[in-house]
């Protein structure tokens, strides 16, 4: 029987990442100077659970490295070994090397060994200098590797049986004696889970084996053996190789890893002794039984969610419905439908919770950037991140990674001044750069500050006109200066750097925010720091609108652009040379765009007085326009829809929504709108 | 993806006579069309639209599906005819068709369905290039169904549907 196992392969690379950036965080939290034993062990835990998946799988590279990661772990964890900050940055470097390796499983595409050697070389050599004293005695390389002076001799396997192993019907020894059956078998038995007596369960495994299977059988075959088990255990088969040109003897005698290692390091540093059996079978147990969470796939949480947005559709057509007077009178079936509508909205949020993950998913990545890009820049910089735990949708998470990054980056790059320049303006030695996450009524706002040099003014303005980006003689605030930085083709370093000027300006960070119904603004003061918040709603599913009746025709006005809405009094309606229209707010002309021009309104649409109808308010991008639209209707919350689906997109619309009555209705994507504002407006700068 | 499911059509859907295939008919400007029924997902009533700012002048506008955001083009101002009007006898038909590898749904408003009638590939014939006008841009070919002529409308065409290169 064959067991196909790579339905699994995705669960396995999800984990995978996981205990990467686990083992990723753990090493950044290390202190060279007081070694926290419970962070080293995390540490050790992910990197033994990405081995034993991946041998399990036969993704033979990835276990082979994470094996010697594990051994430079272990000694660490056992006191043999010195925490030495060398160490730590060598272990950070390997992390990005098994990302390497993983990525490389996981697409097929071969890596290229001169990239491995880089990580595994310093690696190695850390490794090779006490390695001497243990007193293991098998050289193991992988199978895989096709250099054909290697022969299989026989198999190593680490078998731990979850506790509830026996519970499920499945019996070690029967196991145990199947691969007996294949060859000459030693057996060591792990007994360091065993509970103390009172609380002993008998039912209850506690056993682990490590197994030498003296034979060269295919791996297919000891697959077949724990086929029945491989969910209810952790297992790593290791196979176990030799030179041919070597006498076996000497190959089991010397498990030093021979100092010529810049050829061909990957089948050498496989070579492994089987000396801490004991050790590793603890730590993995240690780490099964802690997850609270199940995985599910996002197509069925998504189909959930359109469900429930269904069901919120129906609710509001029968709350439509229940306004009829014949039925007012009717107590208990307004009660009901009153429960229905709490309920619906309660399962609603509950459904779109199931989506929302900490942003710490994001954040994660940050103190490893950080670290590394000062020490590249030879800054000294701190990050400080607060509000992690803040939870946002999966997809904003995962779209918002990236202009996050470029902030992150252009503010160690750009922002913070080197230690020189910050001694010499009486700022603090070191650096700050601030990450914050939190939430501001219905959005989760993101901000990433820091103290450096700020953003000046008058350069960017220069250097707008000198790129032709404003006209020469324009007049522009300070505030909106700094939004010059997020035109396309403004880049503020002359000079690319190797960090930052990747080709990706601020436009894109802006056009990313943007395409996630967000929003960025850039506050910055000379020589004390920049600050850009990011505001992002909360889900991309659900939104509140602003209903509107545009020559008798509903639309929805996403409500969170919505500064106010007002009927003009006549005395504030000013025309500007016969194109466009304005009004004069607080002292401030707002350029109007009539929505039945700008969408096509059909023939016959009698066009009003802006004082006849009303003047919605919105904010773009800090500036402000109004919408004019014949009346307003009511707000609610509303479930969008992609027009991509079945049509295609629309200039000025970025989705559609159904009502209550069970119609189409467009959400209107004030971003679209105000390019066409931007005419209108251009129109008035020249008059005015 | 239609390779594939004229495969399932001729195993499973034909079993009186070999090699036959359905074909759903409807009147256009008293012409009958074809279209296999394989493509179509249902037919619904006329209901009210609404209207897309800046689309075609065929396009009539959206309409929601359980959930599903459809659009819908009218047939017969796609082929140039005028003087119609909508009603509840009004007869759309919801096809499913691939475009640039997704599956999509798109309703066409079309004057009446005639019938639902069987004939083999084979009968198809080329469509005689009469005159270049709007209504014969978008045949396929016709068939000689008893005694009467049925033009095959080419979906791909007629939908504005945007293919894959190959």
């Amino acid at each position: 029987m064959s067991v196909d196992v790579t339905r699994f392969h995705s669960v396995f690379f999800e984990e995978s990442d996981e205990a990467v950036n686990d083992i990723e965080s753990g090493l950044l939290n290390l202190d060279v100077a007081s070694v926290d034993s419970e962070t080293i062990n995390t540490i050790f835990r992910a990197a033994h659970s990405i081995k034993g998946g991946s041998a399990t799988f036969g993704f033979q590279q990835v276990a082979a490295f994470t094996h010697v990661m594990e051994n430079l772990l272990d000694e660490i964890r056992a006191g043999k070994r010195q925490l030495s900050q060398e160490i730590v940055d060598v272990l950070l470097g390997s992390v990005d090397a098994l990302r390497l390796l993983l990525t490389s499983a996981k697409t097929g595409v071969q890596l290229e060994e001169q990239v491995l050697a880089e990580h595994l070389v310093p690696l190695e050599a850390i490794m090779s200098g006490e390695l001497t004293g243990n007193s293991g005695s098998t050289s193991a390389q992988p199978v895989a590797d096709d250099d054909s002076s290697e022969k299989l001799v026989g198999w190593r396997i680490v078998f731990t049986p979850h506790k509830e192993m026996m519970l499920r019907g499945n019996d070690p020894l029967r196991i145990i004696r199947e691969l007996g059956e294949q060859g000459p078998l030693e057996v060591a038995c792990d007994t360091d889970q065993l509970p103390e007596w009172e609380n002993y369960e008998p039912l209850n495994s506690y056993l682990g084996w490590t197994l030498i299977l003296r034979t060269p059988v295919d791996q297919s075959v000891l697959d077949d053996v724990f086929a029945w088990v491989e969910d209810e255990c952790d297992l790593a088969i290791v196979p176990i190789v030799e030179a041919i040109s070597q006498p076996v003897a000497e190959t089991s005698s010397s498990p030093q890893i021979p100092e010529d290692k810049t050829k061909d390091t990957t089948p050498e540093l496989s070579k492994e002794s089987t000396t801490k059996k004991a050790s590793t079978a603890k730590a993995v147990s240690a780490g099964s039984s802690e997850s609270q969470s199940i995985r599910v796939d996002l197509g069925k949480v998504d189909a959930l969610i359109n469900m429930v947005g269904e069901l919120v559709i129906t609710q509001s057509m029968l709350n439509l419905l229940s306004e009829d007077e014949a039925l007012q009178g009717m107590e208990r079936l307004q009660q009901g439908l009153l429960q229905l509508h709490r309920q619906t909205r309660a399962l609603q949020e509950g459904v779109m919770q199931i989506r929302m993950l900490p942003i710490s998913f994001c954040f994660s990545r940050f103190p490893r950037m950080v670290r590394d890009l000062s020490k590249q820049l030879s800054k000294d910089i701190e990050l400080v991140m607060s509000g992690e735990s803040t939870e946002v949708d999966k997809t904003v998470i995962e779209k918002i990674t990236d202009p996050l990054v470029h902030l992150v980056r252009n503010s160690v790059d750009h922002g913070i001044e080197t230690m020189e320049e910050r001694i010499e303006k009486g700022k603090p030695e070191h650096g700050t750069v601030w990450l914050r996450a939190y939430h501001q009524v219905g959005n989760i706002v993101i901000e990433v500050e820091d103290d450096g040099k700020g953003l000046n003014p008058e350069i960017l303005i220069n250097k707008a006109k000198r790129k032709g980006l404003v006209s020469e003689d324009a007049f522009i605030p300070d505030q909106q200066a700094f939004e010059l930085i997020f035109l396309p083709g403004f880049s503020t370093k002359e000079q690319a750097s190797d960090l930052s000027g990747r080709g990706v300006g601020m436009d894109v960070v802006k056009r990313n925010v943007q395409s996630l119904g967000g929003s960025i603004h850039v506050e910055s003061s000379l020589g004390q720091g920049t600050r850009f918040v990011i505001r992002l709603p909360l889900t991309l599913a659900i939104m509140d609108g602003q209903l509107v009746n545009i020559a008798e025709e509903v639309y929805v006005i996403p409500l969170v652009s919505i500064i106010e809405s007002l009927q003009p009094h006549p005395e504030m309606v000013h025309n500007v040379t016969g194109t466009g229209e304005a009004i004069k707010l607080r002292g401030q002309y707002l350029p109007v765009l009539r929505l039945s021009e700008a969408l096509d309104a059909p023939v016959g649409h009698e066009e009003k007085a802006l004082e006849n109808g009303i003047v919605v308010i919105v904010e773009h991008e800090n500036k402000r326009f109004g919408l004019f639209v014949d009346d307003l209707s009511s707000q609610q919350q509303i479930v969008i829809k992609s027009l991509e689906d079945n049509y295609h997109s629309v200039q000025g619309v970025s989705g559609a929504t159904i009502l209550g009555d069970g119609r189409v209705a467009l959400i209107l994507d004030v971003g679209g709108l105000a390019m066409l504002q931007k005419e209108v407006e251009e129109t008035y700068a020249q008059a005015g | 993806m239609p390779k594939q499911d004229k495969t399932i059509q001729e195993e499973e859907f034909t079993s009186p006579a070999e090699g036959e295939d359905e074909y759903l008919t409807f009147s256009l400007n008293r012409e009958e069309y074809a279209v296999s029924i394989m493509k179509v997902k249902e037919i619904r009533a006329w209901e009210p639209v609404t209207r897309v700012p800046h689309a075609q002048p065929w396009e009539c506008g959206l309409v929601n599906v359980r959930g599903a955001i459809v659009p819908i083009i009218d047939l017969r101002k796609r082929i140039g005819l005028k003087n119609f009007h909508y009603d509840k006898h009004t007869v759309v038909v919801m096809f499913n068709v691939r475009e640039l590898g997704r599956e999509k749904v798109q309703g066409v408003v079309v004057d009446e369905l005639t019938d639902v009638v069987r004939f083999p590939l084979s009968s198809i014939q080329q469509a005689p290039q009469i005159k270049k006008s709007r209504s014969t841009q978008f045949a396929q070919g016709v068939v000689e169904y008893s005694g009467r002529m049925i033009i095959m409308l080419d979906l791909i065409k007629a939908l504005g549907i945007r293919e894959e290169a190959e």
